[in-house]
Formats: C-alpha cells, structure tokens, sequence
C-alpha cells in the first residue's frame, strides 16, 4: 500500500514538472520558414525612435489552409504563405511583436532560409545579428544563409509557391553550376564566426520578383562585416581554388581559331599547398579537373584527334587561369581578405607559424605570392564529334 | 457450476433420505448382494434417465448379474458385441456348475475368459464407480461378486482433426489439437515416439473431473521446473476447469500483468517443439488448446514457420514481426506526441501537409487517437464475433465507409485514419493471439502519456514496460530473456533465427538436464 502511494505521487510529480498545457496541435502554430533582416525603414516622423530601431525583420510563415495541400484541385490563387514585418533593435523584441499581429504562434524549427540585406551587413556585426539564432535551439544547423543585394524582405516576396523553398532548391544547384558558393548553413557559419575566419556567402538579388543568384559577398573575420561583393566570374574562381565544385562548364577559346570550347566540369580536385621560408609565406594551388567536351564552335576541330582534344585542353585550362587570377586580385589587392581558405592550410600544415601570423592574417596574405596549376583532362566528347569538314 | 448445483436439488426431491445417503455411499463398500450394489447406484444417479441399468443371467444359470452406463458416452457396439453376447451366450458353451459355485474363481475366470474388452478394472468403493460410469464406463456387476467390473467403454463424439484456425501456416503441419485428450495425447505420441516422453495424468475440477495432462521429457527437462510446475497445479481446487485458460490463470507468476505469461497452442508442432527445448505441456481434457510454459516474449512473436522456411526469410520475417509489435505499441502515441509537442521533428514538408489536413479538425490530437483507436478496436471485436461473411461486412463497411465519412465530416484527418490502419494491421501480424492483445492494450497507455508529456511521456512509458518486463518471470524464467539475462547462446534464436545447423544445444535458460540438440561435436 505505501507502495502504492510512492507510485502515485511519483506519478503526480511528474504530471506537474510538465504537462499537456505544453501541447500546443500542429494547426495552431506557425511555422517559420524563412526570416529576412533589412535595415530599418527611416521614420520621418519620431526622431528618437528612428535612431533606436535599427533592424526590420521579415519572416515568411506557411499559412495552412485546408485544401493548400491538394494543390491543383481548383483554382485558388490563394498564397500558400504570410510575410509579416516589424522593427526593433533585437530578434526576440521583433518576435514579440508578432504575437500581436498573427493568431499562431511561430515555431523556428523549420527556418530554411535567412536572408541578410547588404546594406545592413555593411555596418552591423553579424555574429550579434544572429546571436539568437545561435542560442535558441530551435534553429536548425540546416538552415542557411544568404546576402541580398537590395532589399532582403523582397527575396521572401518572388513569384514562387513559397519563396523559402525556391531559396533553398537554388542553392543546392551546385552540381549543375560553379557559379554558385556552397551554401553556407547556420552549424557551418557558427564555426566560421567563432574561428573569426573570413568567407565569402552567396548573394542574391531580386528584380521584378525574380530571384537570381548574383556572386558572392566577403565577410571579413575580425570585423564580421560585409566589406565587398564578388562577381559571378569571381565566384567561379573563388570556387576553383576552393575546389567546391561539382558540375558546370568553363567557356574557353581555341587557341588557334578563337571559336568558343565549352568544357563541362565532371569533378575537381583542388590543393593549397603553403609554404613557409624564413617567414615568407608563399602557396602553389593545384587543380586537377576531369570533364568533357560539351559544345564546339570550331568548324575546323576534329574531336576524334587527340591534338584537337589537347587544344581544347588548353583553352579550358587558359580560362580556369583567368577566373582565378581575376578572383586572387580582387582577394589580395581590392579587399585583403583571404576568403578561399589559405588561413586553415597554413595553420594545417604549419601551426606554430600559424599562430605568430593569424594576428594580421589578411595583411600577410594581401602580399604572399600564389602559384597555380591547372590540370585539365578531358575524358570524352560524348556521344558525338564532329570531324573535319575541310580537305 | 450451476448446472451442478440443480442436480443436487433434484436428487433430494426424487430421494427422501437426501442429506444421508451420499455421505453412506462413501463409506460403504460393495457388498456381495447384486440387489443392494444396484440400490446403491440408483440411489445415487438412478434418477436420470441417461443411465441405463440392464440385467441379465449369465448363461444358461441363475446367476445375476447387470451392467450400468450412461447412454451416448459408450460404445455401445462395443457392449452389445464384446459383454452382452459373451456373458450371455458365450459363457454357457464353456462354464461348469463348479466353477461358478467358486465366486473367487469366478471373479477371475470372468476377468480372463468372458470379456473381451481391454480396459478393465476391479473397484470396491461405490464412489469410484459412479465417477467411472458418468466418464463414460460400463459397470458390470455379478451377483456373489463383492467387486464391480469397470470396463473401459468410453467413447463418444469427437471433432475430426483440423487445421488449427487461430495459427495457420503457409507451410508446416496442419494438423490441430482437436476435444478430445485421447486424440491429442495420440498426436503428441506420434510426433515424438521417445520413451522421454512423459504424461503425468492429473484430475482437474472436483466436478468437471476433467483429465490434465502434464507432459515433459525425461532426461531433458529441469526437474525443478517440474517441481514448480507440479506444485502450482496440485495447489488449487476448481469446481469446474473448462478450458485451459482456467489452468493458466491459477498456475501464472504475475496475475496483474498484461503480457501472457503461459503460452496457448493448438498445433502439436509447436508443443513438440517446445517439450524438445526443454519446456513442460499441459493438456486438458475438451479443448484443443494446449499450454505451453515457461514461455519468454520472444516466443510470443514467433512462428513454427520462422523453422520450416529456411533461415534468411525466416529471420527476416522475425524481424518484421518485432518491427510489426514496436508499431503496435508506439506509433500512435509518436504520431501524437509529434502532433501536439514536437512540429520541428517533422520533415517540413510533411509537416506543412500534416497541418492543412488537421486545419478544422475539432479534436486535439489526443481525443483524435483515442477515438479511432477505440473505434478500431470495436470494429475488430463486432467481426470476431459475427458469423464469417457477415464479420467480413463489417469489417470493410467499419473500416472503408466510416473511415472515409469520417474525413469528409471532418472529425478526424486522414493521416489520423493512416495510423491507425498501420497499427491495426501490425497487430494482426503477431502470431500470438494473447500477444497482441497485450500489445493493443499498451498502445492507450503510450498514447494517454503522449498526449500528456510527449515524447518524454513515451520514453517514460517505455521505461516503465521495461521495468516491468525485466521484473516478470514465467516459471523462474526471465520474461525477456535471453537478452535479460544476457545469454549469447540463446540469441541464436532470438531476434534472428540462425541456421539450425548452428543451434546445435537447447536454449540456455532452460537449463536443461541434456543440453546436446545435434549428434556430433559442437
């Protein structure tokens, strides 16, 4: 019998350490699929208050109507999801605001997409920008980031059935192109702001609600501010150094005709070897990529010989060069900062160097000579070449 | 219990001296005058028109003498032919007048010369004889004779035997139990012609006098688990044992758990089997199923067809049905707990489906549950009872239309409808009857914890039904073994079936007194 009542009241402590009062039914609460920081809207009309709201926050949330889910069945033009607005100094003080304006709760479990505008980034850190992002559990590792061109809030407004999952689709379209950074999630960018390492975030811009994937935008480690955009070209070259590339084609000219070569890329794999010489740092990156002939302009070329096949390797290799030279320049000379990686290798292969320079790291490596190689080997020409028409 | 009660009042109606005559029917003896050892009889059962008194001479002489049964429980061809024909006809072609002035002679002489039947037996007391005569003997009685005749005449009306209906195979033996001990006791025999083979015959119910059979094998089986097995079956006093479920509640460990703790059989394959691993059979007269104990949960949710099919689909389908209970159990409470607590464990996708399809639904998850589990359950009850075609209307009106209506009314989502078909289905896939209903009853108790605490309630859920089941033992044998206690010989066939080429000994935990399965060094 006393048993028993141990049991019980074992029982009834647990009834009351939590309880069904938690339950909150999947119907009553909102999802958060997307979030989107802006700099806050100038108000004219409260000078204090302008000066204190510093972030407008977007966030996209899935409203599920009966019937959203059969798609296709009707024609309601209904939107599949709720944008909802508001400005403050902080996240959670945004947060709160909606409560006011929505009937459902919002649940950040499933955030997919969060969105920074470039203006914003610019002057603001972004580890204090995300900081509850990084405490809360609620948001997933998964959950990436991207850099707007413009105004971040119209990324969550594209024509699309929900914006959010369009963001996230592009973004996983590496292996169809190299213009396109990995994507950077929140686990993998809570690693790159602890270690104050500098990196390059891909960018967007919208334009009549169209989105487009446009480049790439630097932030740099120690200030964790956006100091530079990378153009698409850029990124490419970005991408080559890194080796992160799974799919896409480089467009290069025959040596001797000048006509187009297009080579698609079947896989890359990329080196950053560093050396260290009486404290001089120098790199050699080399590349080795094995892909196709995709697509000649060259009347002239002959794809079943092997020294048609060897032009076209060098056209490919030309132009490799040139993307990263391009990208280098504007790494070492426009914005100093090493966003490809050669910190990490440096502190890989030689920590106790690595530990005298990581101070002004970006400095050093605006001066460090980089060497590199491009190997191309194209494997086949497909289903079909084309032979000489002349003779 | 009833009926026998009635029977004892209208005795005292037919009978004046009611309150004494039974109590002298004990004590007295059989006399050496016929008149007085059929006045006896009568006394007793004479009343009921059932039984039949026939008397006769024997041969040619004055000598008396008369046989008593109950019509419809003996052979009668057999009276009529083997006792009637040689005690009247026989008998005169070979007696001599010496011979039967000699009554001890005579006694013998009849025994050895006259009858033909095989079962014979000499009784004294009249309590005896009237508990054969009702069991379906002939008595016979001889005048100057102080002994009565108990000839073994029982026969009566048996179900052929059939395919077993609760435990049909694909493949294996379709061969069942059927009502009859005589019948099973033959089946046992036939598979298993080992002089280890042991029947310890008991008497079950003080009014039913229902035969019980104990069977185990000599040289294999724990002696102590006989003790035990011997003790809990001698320690009760039934009025009336109709069926072995009778015998499994009195003889059970833990009378307030959920999960069988005897197993239940009707095919002689799976008892043959388990007297060979060293576990103890009961058999009881009138129903065709058979106990088996101890039994361990792993044995609940196997098949005799995990053995007959060869090893991979056998343990791959073993697999299933482990899958098949754990979907039974938790499904609907971690469908619930997902609903109502954890959105974010929801791929996004599904979980944006799940929420159109619950928008408008009136009930919390929980009500939801709850109400087509028990829907489910009722539907599952009214075709078990129902006449087969009409059980089969029912079961496809309960689960197509009204599910379907259910959705369009809005009461309940679809999804909601999907999980509980899952896990009705699942539960139909453990082979055990006594299991799976078991494992339902669990499902409310998980999804009442779900519904309060979430997922935290489902793993306290299991916890508990861990502790339970690590505490349960069934005949001094861990419910869940041999994975508590951890036996790694017993896990040959345990989640996986190993190939019998491998399972060369007998379960471990049996503790068996010849543990050698396979002839040959192992």
């Amino acid at each position: 019998m006393y048993r028993l009542r141990k049991i019980a009241l074992a029982f009834c402590i647990l009834l009351f350490s939590t309880g069904c009062w938690d339950s909150k039914d999947i119907e009553q609460v909102n999802f958060i699929v997307g979030s989107a920081f802006d700099k806050a809207p100038p108000t004219t009309s409260d000078e204090k208050n302008r000066q204190k709201k510093r972030v407008q926050l977007t966030i996209q949330t899935i409203s599920h109507q009966p019937g959203s889910s059969q798609s296709g069945q009707g024609n309601n033009q209904q939107k599949q999801y709720q944008n909802v607005s508001g400005t403050g100094d902080s996240r959670l003080e945004i947060i709160r605001q909606f409560a006011l304006k929505t009937e459902n709760a919002g649940v950040g479990a499933h955030l997919k997409v969060s969105v920074i505008s470039e203006s914003l980034l610019r002057d603001m850190n972004l580890e204090l920008l995300l900081s509850f992002h990084a405490r809360t559990y609620e948001v997933r590792d998964s959950c990436i980031m991207l850099i707007a061109q413009g105004s971040a809030a119209d990324t969550l407004k594209i024509a699309a059935d929900i914006p959010s999952f369009e963001l996230i689709g592009i973004s996983d379209n590496q292996y169809k192109t190299n213009r396109l950074l990995p994507p950077v999630t929140h686990g993998k960018l809570q690693n790159l702001l602890e270690a104050n390492t500098s990196f390059a975030v891909q960018s967007v811009r919208t334009q009549n609600k169209e989105i487009k994937f446009n480049g790439g935008a630097l932030i740099k480690g120690d200030t964790k501010k956006l100091i530079g955009i990378l153009s698409e070209e850029e990124v490419e070259g970005l991408n080559w150094i890194t080796g992160k590339i799974k799919g896409g084609f480089v467009k290069g000219k025959d040596p001797k005709t000048h006509g187009l070569i297009l080579y698609e890329i079947s896989s890359v794999k990329s080196k950053i070897i560093p050396h260290v010489k009486g404290g001089h740092v120098s790199f050699d990156v080399n590349i080795d990529t094995i892909g196709r002939l995709n697509e000649d302009w060259v009347l002239a070329g002959n794809a079943f010989s092997n020294k048609f096949i060897k032009r076209a390797e060098i056209a490919a290799t030309e132009e490799i060069k040139r993307q990263i030279k391009q990208t280098l320049t504007k790494l070492q000379k426009t914005y100093q900062i090493d966003a490809a990686g050669f910190g990490e290798q440096l502190r890989i292969h030689y920590p106790k160097e690595w530990n005298h320079m990581k101070k002004n790291w970006d400095k050093r490596f605006s001066k460090a000579p980089i060497h590199y190689h491009v190997n191309v080997t194209i494997r086949d020409y497909m289903v079909k070449g084309r032979k000489e028409i002349s003779k | 219990m009833k009926g026998s009660q009635k029977n004892s009042t209208n005795k005292g109606e037919n009978t004046n001296k009611t309150e004494e005559k039974p109590q002298q029917a004990k004590s007295q003896h059989v006399t050496d005058d016929i008149h007085t050892n059929i006045e006896q009889i009568k006394q007793n059962i004479g009343h009921n028109t059932d039984v039949i008194f026939r008397s006769f001479q024997l041969g040619t002489t004055k000598l008396k003498a008369a046989i008593v049964y109950v019509d419809g429980l003996v052979d009668k061809d057999l009276i009529q032919d083997q006792i009637l024909k040689s005690m009247i006809y026989d008998l005169s072609s070979i007696y001599s007048e010496e011979q039967l002035s000699d009554h001890d002679h005579l006694k013998d002489w009849v025994n050895n010369n006259v009858i033909s039947v095989s079962d014979v037996k000499e009784e004294k007391s009249f309590d005896n004889v009237i508990t054969s005569i009702l069991t379906g003997s002939t008595a016979l009685l001889i005048d100057n004779i102080n002994t009565i005749f108990i000839l073994g005449t029982t026969s009566y009306k048996t179900r052929s035997i059939e395919e077993p209906i609760t435990e049909s195979l694909v493949r294996g033996p379709r061969e069942g139990f059927n009502e009859s001990l005589a019948d099973n006791r033959a089946l046992l025999r036939r598979g298993l012609p080992d002089p280890a083979l042991t029947m310890l015959e008991y008497e079950m119910g003080v009014r039913s006098k229902k035969k019980l059979l104990l069977v185990y094998m000599e040289g294999i089986t724990n002696p102590d688990l006989l003790m035990i097995v011997k003790k809990r079956l001698e320690k009760f006093d039934l009025d009336l044992a109709l069926e072995s479920g009778y015998i499994e509640q009195f003889i059970q460990d833990d009378h307030f758990s959920l999960f069988p703790q005897v197993q239940s059989t009707e095919r002689p394959d799976r008892v043959i089997a388990a007297l060979t691993e060293g576990r103890v059979a009961i058999l009881l007269d009138g129903t065709p199923f058979a106990l088996i104990a101890p039994v361990t949960f792993s044995m609940m949710l196997q098949s005799p067809e995990d053995y007959y099919e060869r090893w991979i689909p056998g343990s791959l389908i073993r697999l299933l049905r482990y899958f098949a209970a754990f979907i039974t159990v938790f499904v609907p409470s971690i469908y619930v707990s997902f609903i109502s607590f954890h959105q974010g464990l929801i791929p996004t996708k599904l979980a944006i489906s799940i929420a159109a399809t619950r928008e408008g639904v009136p009930f919390p998850s929980l009500i939801e549950a709850l109400l087509m589990e028990t829907a489910i359950e009722v539907l599952r009850e009214a075709g078990l009872r129902l006449p087969r075609p009409v059980g089969q209307t029912v079961g496809l009106v309960g689960g197509l239309v009204v599910g379907e209506a259910a959705v369009k009314a809005g009461i309940v989502s679809p999804i909601m409808v999907i999980i509980v078909a899952i896990t009705a289905i699942s539960s139909f896939a453990i082979p055990q009857y006594s299991a799976g209903i078991a494992l339902r009853m669990l499902r409310f108790g998980a999804m009442i914890c779900a519904g309060i605490w979430g997922l935290y309630g489902v793993i306290l859920f299991f916890l508990l039904l861990a502790i339970h089941m690590c505490k349960l033992k069934s005949f001094g044998v861990p419910y869940i073994s041999p994975a508590a206690p951890y036996r790694l010989r017993d896990w040959k066939d345990f989640i996986f079936r190993f190939p019998l080429l491998i399972m060369k000994k007998r379960p471990q935990m049996m503790r068996t007194l010849d543990d050698k399965r396979q002839k040959g060094n192992s």
